[in-house]
C-alpha cells in the first residue's frame, strides 16, 4: 500500500498541496480526479520522489521509501516522454535495464508489451514515425515493462481512441489482479466511475472527498429521492421538510430537509393514489464532482 | 511477483543495477553518436585531414623526381651520364631528330625541357616557361662534368684519370648542433594539438549538452529520475562521449603518427619527440576533457529547448575558444608559452607542443596535469551543482545565478 500522509508543498507563496493525505491499497485501482491545476501532478510526481514535499510523509508498505524501492513503481508522466528517434524496443530496453532488469529479459518482456499493444510489428520503428495514439501506448509499455509493483499514471487514458481505452483498462485490472496497486488521474469521469475501486477527489491542493465510488454518492446524495405516481404530482410542493428540484407533471424529484420527510411524502403519494416508483436518486459522479468542487 | 500474462516474473538485481546504471547510460550515450550520421561524417573528416597533413609535405617535396628530357644526336651525349653525387632526380632522354621536334615535345608538355645545341656551340636548356630547378641542377651539373671530361681528353689526359679527379666527393655537411628541431615542424605539429583538442571538445561538448537538453525537452528526464540518482546519469553521459571522443582522438593521433612514419619518416627522426608529445597530448586530452565535460552538461541542463542551448552554452564555448586562440599567440618559446603551459584551461594545448620542441624537464607536464586535476575538481563540483539543480526546471532556460541558488 502506498500512502501519502499529510502532504503539503508549496511554490513560493502559493500552497498547491494542503495537507493531501491518499492510499492505494495494494490491488485496488484509484481514481484520482480534480479540476485543472487542483494539484493531481504535483501530489503524484511527490509520491514518486521526483519532486519533495515541504511536510508530510510519503510510505510504500510501511517505509519511507529510497531509490531501490521507488525503482518497482511505474511512472507515466503527464508530459510524455521519450526519445523521439529512439528505436521502440531500445527504449523499452533502456528503460528496463535502468529498473534492473537483465538485458535478455528486458527484451522478452519489452516484445511482448508491443505486441500486446498491436505495435508488434513496429519494434524496430523511430517513436517519432508513430501517430500520437500510438506513442501513446508505447508510453503505457514503458511504464509496465519492468514489471512494477505499483503504477502512478498521469491521464492514462488522454488520447486513446476507444479500442486502445480498452486495451489499457484491461491491461490495468489484469495488474490490480496481480497485486499492483494503481493511481491514475483522469478527466474522464465516466471511465474513472467505470474502473476504479476507489476515488480520491482534489479541490485547490485538498482532498474534499475520498473514498469508493458508491459509498460517496450514498454520502453526498443520500436526502435526494424520485418520485412517479399516476396524475400530477404538484401537492409534493406543500408536504413540510422537502424542497422540489424537478417537477413535471407526475414524475418529480425531491430534496428531503427533515428527518422522516421520505415516509410523510410516501404516505401522502399513496393516500392519493398508486405509486409507481419511489427511490433515493445516487448522483452521478459528475454531480458528485461539480458538488465537491464548488 | 506473480503475474497473469505470461511473462515470467521479472528478477530485480537491485544491488548490481545501483552500481551499473552509470554504465547502461553510457551505453546509450555511445550506440547513439555511433548512429548519428553527423559523428561518423566529422570523425573520417577529421581522419581525411590528419592523413593529408602526415602525407601531402612528402608528396609535394621529398623522394626522387622524374624528369623527361628531349635531346637530339648531338647533346645526349652531353647530359646523359649522371655525375657522382647526383641525388634525388631521375633523367630520362628521348631522342628527337631535330630541334623543332624537341620544341614541340617542350610546348606540348610531353617533356619537362629540352637540351639543344644553340647558337655559337653553347648549349641551351629549353623549357616552356620555366625549367624545374631540380632538373635544370642535374642538367647543369651533368652537362659540366661531360665538357670537363671532354676538354681533359682534349688535352690528352687519360679518361680513367679525369674519371677519378671528377669522383672527388662534393664538400661534406657537418652540422654542429644536429639535433636542434625545425621551428616550422614544431610549430605546424603543436597547431595540429591545438586544432584536435579545440574541434574535439567542442564536438563532444555539444554532443553531452545537446543529450542533456533533448532529455529536458522531450522530458524523458522526468522517467529517468524515477531511477536513476542524478549523478549516476551525469556520470553516464559524460563517460559514453568521453570513452568516444578518446576513441576518435586516438585514431587520429595514431592516424597522424602512421603517416608521418610512413611518408615522413627523416621528419620522425630528426624529431624523435613526437611520439612522446603525442602521448602527453592523449594524456592532457583526457584530463582537459573531464574538466570541462561536466560544464557542457550544466550547459546543457540549464536550458530548457535545444534552442536555448546557443545562449546556454555560450560561456562554456569561451572556456574552450580562447584559451585555443591564445595557444596560437604562444608558438615561439617565451614567458608567454610557459605560462600558458601551466594554465590548466590552455595547458593541455600548449603543453604538449613545448614537450615536442624538447625543452621540458618531466616533472613540468607533471605540475601542468596537476593543475588542471585540481581545475577539474572545483569545475566539476560546480558543473554538478548546476545541472542537479537545473535538470527539473522544465519551464525556461535559467540563468547562471537562478540555477546556482536554487537548492540553496
Amino acid at each position: 500500500m502506498l500512502v501519502l500522509d499529510a502532504i503539503t508543498r508549496r511554490f513560493g507563496d502559493r500552497t498547491a498541496l494542503d495537507r493531501v493525505s491518499l492510499a492505494v491499497p495494494d490491488g485496488r485501482m484509484v481514481g484520482f480526479v480534480g479540476a485543472n491545476g487542483a494539484g493531481k501532478t504535483t501530489t503524484m510526481r511527490i509520491a514518486l520522489g521526483v519532486l519533495a514535499a515541504d511536510s508530510g510523509t510519503v510510505t510504500f508498505r510501511g517505509r519511507v521509501p529510497d531509490l531501490a524501492v521507488r525503482r518497482r513503481f511505474g511512472y507515466m508522466p503527464e508530459e510524455r516522454g521519450l526519445y523521439p528517434k529512439g528505436q521502440l524496443l531500445d527504449q523499452l530496453v533502456f528503460l528496463a535495464r535502468l529498473h534492473g532488469v537483465a538485458p535478455a529479459t528486458a527484451r522478452r518482456r519489452g516484445t511482448e508489451l508491443l505486441e500486446r499493444l498491436g505495435l508488434g510489428d513496429r519494434l524496430k520503428d523511430r517513436l517519432e514515425s508513430l501517430s500520437l495514439g500510438n506513442q501513446q501506448r508505447v508510453q503505457v509499455a514503458a511504464a509496465l515493462v519492468h514489471d512494477p509493483e505499483l503504477l502512478v499514471l498521469d491521464e492514462p487514458f488522454s488520447g486513446l481512441d476507444p479500442l486502445a481505452v480498452d486495451a489499457m483498462a484491461e491491461i490495468l485490472r489484469e495488474r490490480t489482479r496481480a497485486g499492483v496497486g494503481v493511481l491514475f488521474s483522469s478527466h474522464q469521469l465516466d471511465l474513472v466511475d467505470r474502473l476504479c475501486d476507489e476515488l480520491v477527489i482534489l479541490r485547490a491542493g485538498r482532498v474534499v472527498a475520498a473514498g469508493e465510488p458508491q459509498g460517496l454518492r450514498r454520502s453526498r446524495g443520500g436526502s435526494r429521492y424520485s418520485l412517479e405516481v399516476d396524475g400530477d404530482a404538484d401537492w409534493v410542493r406543500d408536504v413540510a421538510g422537502v424542497r422540489v428540484l424537478q417537477l413535471d407533471r407526475g414524475s418529480a424529484v425531491l430534496e428531503l430537509l427533515a428527518p422522516g420527510a421520505d415516509q410523510r411524502v410516501l404516505a401522502e403519494a399513496v393516500r392519493r393514489g398508486p405509486v409507481r416508483a419511489f427511490a433515493p436518486v445516487l448522483p452521478t459522479l459528475s454531480e458528485l464532482f461539480q458538488e465537491v468542487s464548488r | 511477483m506473480s503475474t497473469s500474462t505470461s511473462t515470467a516474473p521479472v528478477a530485480i538485481d537491485r544491488d548490481r543495477t545501483v552500481q551499473r546504471q552509470w554504465w547502461i547510460v553510457a551505453q546509450r550515450e555511445i550506440s547513439e553518436r555511433l548512429r548519428d550520421k553527423g559523428f561518423v561524417f566529422s570523425t573520417v573528416f577529421l581522419l581525411v585531414v590528419v592523413l593529408a597533413a602526415a602525407f601531402l609535405p612528402g608528396l609535394l617535396s621529398g623522394g626522387t623526381d622524374r624528369y623527361q628530357v628531349a635531346v637530339t644526336a648531338d647533346t645526349a651525349a652531353l647530359v646523359r651520364d649522371a655525375p657522382p653525387g647526383e641525388q634525388d632526380v631521375a633523367v630520362e632522354l628521348r631522342t628527337v631528330p631535330d630541334l623543332a621536334a624537341a620544341e614541340a615535345l617542350v610546348r606540348s608538355g610531353d617533356v619537362d625541357a629540352a637540351v639543344l645545341p644553340g647558337a655559337g656551340g653553347r648549349v641551351e636548356v629549353v623549357g616552356e616557361s620555366s625549367v624545374p630547378s631540380g632538373l635544370a641542377q642535374a642538367l647543369d651539373a651533368r652537362a659540366s662534368a661531360a665538357q670537363v671530361l671532354a676538354g681533359f681528353s682534349a688535352v690528352g689526359v687519360d679518361p680513367a684519370d679525369a674519371a677519378r679527379i671528377l669522383a672527388t666527393p662534393p664538400p661534406a655537411q657537418r652540422l654542429l648542433d644536429p639535433d636542434a628541431v625545425d621551428p616550422v615542424t614544431v610549430t605546424l605539429l603543436g597547431f595540429a594539438f591545438s586544432v584536435l583538442f579545440f574541434q574535439i571538445v567542442l564536438i563532444f561538448g555539444y554532443a553531452i549538452a545537446q543529450s542533456v537538453v533533448q532529455e529536458k525537452q522531450t522530458r524523458v528526464i522526468e522517467l529517468l529520475v524515477t531511477t536513476v540518482p542524478v549523478r549516476q546519469l551525469l556520470v553516464g553521459k559524460i563517460l559514453g562521449n568521453g570513452l568516444l571522443a578518446l576513441a576518435q582522438l586516438a585514431l587520429l593521433v595514431l592516424a597522424g603518427l602512421a603517416g608521418l612514419f610512413a611518408a615522413q619518416r627523416d621528419l620522425l627522426a630528426s624529431l624523435p619527440s613526437v611520439p612522446v608529445a603525442a602521448l602527453w597530448f592523449v594524456v592532457f586530452f583526457v584530463l582537459g576533457f573531464a574538466m570541462l565535460a561536466c560544464l557542457w552538461a550544466a550547459a546543457g541542463a540549464m536550458a530548457s529547448r535545444l534552442e536555448d542551448l546557443q545562449s546556454t552554452a555560450t560561456p562554456v564555448q569561451m572556456l574552450v575558444m580562447l584559451p585555443f586562440f591564445a595557444s596560437f599567440f604562444a608558438n615561439d618559446p617565451g614567458t608567454v608559452q610557459t605560462v600558458l603551459s601551466y594554465l590548466p584551461l590552455s595547458s593541455p594545448m600548449v603543453m604538449p607542443r613545448r614537450v615536442l620542441a624538447g625543452d621540458v624537464a618531466l616533472w613540468e607536464p607533471l605540475l601542468s596535469l596537476a593543475l588542471i586535476a585540481a581545475t577539474a575538481v572545483v569545475l566539476v563540483a560546480v558543473a554538478r551543482r548546476l545541472y542537479e539543480n537545473s535538470l527539473l526546471q522544465t519551464g525556461r532556460s535559467l540563468s547562471l545565478r537562478a540555477a546556482w541558488r536554487r537548492a540553496a
